[in-house]
């Protein structure tokens, strides 16, 4: 494995899916906790893609 | 739709990868409709015409398989006019298959050998966990280096020719000089005035290996899913479908973490979302995601064939209760729960019925005079359908997530 610049993207979807499964396995619900979680991984996401444009261009 | 196939160019020797290396991409030089199926087979290294006849069997079986092609169509891109068309080796055996093969060849064996007992817990797990050994064992393709690497610096510095060696790395014979150039046979070098001036090439990208971790990713995803399977179907742990499921998106994120700063693991991005998908559909439907697939039908004729629950995840599905033994005295209670499909229950004509129906979204249809049904989401109602006076007694407890639930008489 090769150290490469930080990636947003991977890391926005890897908390969602670790906090998913958290949820899940703690004995929650990903729909009632759908309200809070997909808002907040979808301004998370635009804020990684914008980063890693960013990042793209300057690079 | 259907647009010409042409025969494609032969792809150079060089242009060969191992099944499941290269890019998948749409074959458009090669297509019947939109070049998945070309494509796929460029990809595993299948005859196209294998691939066609086994999706054409399929779309026979289920018309999820259209769907799947549609789904593909956009989300595979197809190859650009300046790619070259890369075919990987042709498949000879089961050890140089593709695992997306196997899992493909393991879905088709589902459709059609439905509850065969290769599908029983125990030789599927056993299946995974091979699959997931195979990847993390199997040797790293010839693909993954770069095509400009050398032997031991990983890339190769654009020099002039030397007349001792062939080009690195290239395996290929050195052409001989043109006449006039200056070069004699058995000399060892050039004359210095008379060397050739080293050939103006384009800079080297940097080379990026490719990740394995990823894969070792996806091979741990298998090898733990199968082993929890396995023990599950032993009765030596006790893990529920859902709990398997979010133990294994919780890997994946802990995977991608890692891939923030090391490696490179986009592969799993989709798996995670089917994961999450199914993981939500299990919470709208109310149906455990093992409770099967395919078309039902349950035509109960004796006490000994009245269960109580009656459950299947996707597909159609009809109780047939006509001819049920039901008790006159006090009243038999029935649970029905589909995911996705149409269920239907049949009813005696002389029986009195309650029945509490939701569907998530869908229809609903019942009996009766007047305006019998109900269409939209969230649709949660109790229904009441006279019977005879001394007629058998029945209460239904009906849900259907996403489809049509359907009451009728007789």
């Amino acid at each position: 494995m090769v150290d490469h610049p930080f990636d947003p993207v991977s890391f926005v979807l890897g908390l969602m899916a670790v906090a998913s499964g958290l949820i899940v396995l703690a004995g929650g619900n990903l729909v009632e906790q759908a309200r809070i979680l997909l808002p907040l991984g979808l301004i998370a996401f635009g804020i990684a893609v914008l980063v890693r444009l960013g990042g793209d261009r300057a690079g | 739709m259907m647009g010409p196939m042409n025969d494609a160019p032969p792809s150079p020797p060089g242009d060969r990868t191992r099944p499941g290396d290269g890019r998948l991409v749409r074959e458009p030089d090669d297509s019947m409709v939109s070049g998945v199926c070309s494509g796929l087979a460029d990809w595993l290294g299948l005859d196209v015409r294998l691939v066609r006849v086994l999706a054409a069997i399929l779309v026979l079986i289920t018309p999820w398989t259209l769907l799947a092609y549609l789904v593909a169509s956009f989300a595979i891109p197809e190859r650009r006019p300046d790619e070259p068309r890369v075919r990987a080796e042709r498949v000879t055996g089961l050890g140089d298959a593709h695992p997306a093969l196997l899992v493909g060849a393991v879905i088709v064996a589902v459709l059609l050998f439905d509850d065969t007992w290769f599908l029983h817990p125990f030789p599927a797990a056993v299946a995974l966990v091979a699959v997931g050994i195979w990847l993390l064992t199997r040797d790293r393709p010839p693909s993954d280096r770069h095509p400009n690497a050398g032997e031991d610096s990983g890339t190769t510095v654009a020099s002039g020719p030397s007349p001792t060696d062939a080009p690195s790395g290239t395996g290929r014979s050195v052409e001989p000089p043109p006449p006039g150039s200056g070069w004699s046979p058995g000399a060892t070098e050039w004359p210095t005035e008379q060397m050739p001036l080293a050939p103006e090439q384009p800079p080297l990208e940097p080379f990026e290996p490719r990740s394995v971790l990823g894969r070792v990713g996806l091979a741990l995803l298998l090898v733990g899913g199968g082993l929890v399977w396995l023990l599950d179907s032993v009765d030596l742990i006790d893990v529920s479908a859902r709990t398997a499921m979010a133990a294994g998106l919780l890997g994946i994120g802990v995977v991608l973490i890692v891939a923030t700063w090391r490696g490179r693991a986009a592969g799993l991005i989709p798996i995670g979302f089917l994961l999450a998908g199914l993981l939500v559909l299990d919470e709208a439907v109310d149906v455990p995601l093992d409770a099967g697939l395919g078309d039902r039908t349950y035509t109960i004729d004796t006490v000994g064939e009245l269960r109580e629950d009656y459950d299947l995840l996707a597909g159609d599905m009809v109780v047939d209760l006509t001819a049920a033994p039901l008790s006159r005295t006090r009243t038999t209670e029935v649970d029905a729960n589909l995911g996705v499909g149409d269920l239907e229950v049949r009813v005696p004509e002389d029986a009195r019925v309650t029945v509490d129906a939701t569907v998530r979204a869908g229809d609903l249809d019942w009996p009766g005079p007047g305006d019998t049904s109900e269409d939209g989401t969230s649709i949660d109602r109790s229904i009441t359908l006279a019977g005879e006076p001394g007629g058998p007694r029945l209460h239904l407890d009906l849900s259907v997530g996403f489809g049509t639930l359907e009451v009728v008489r007789g």
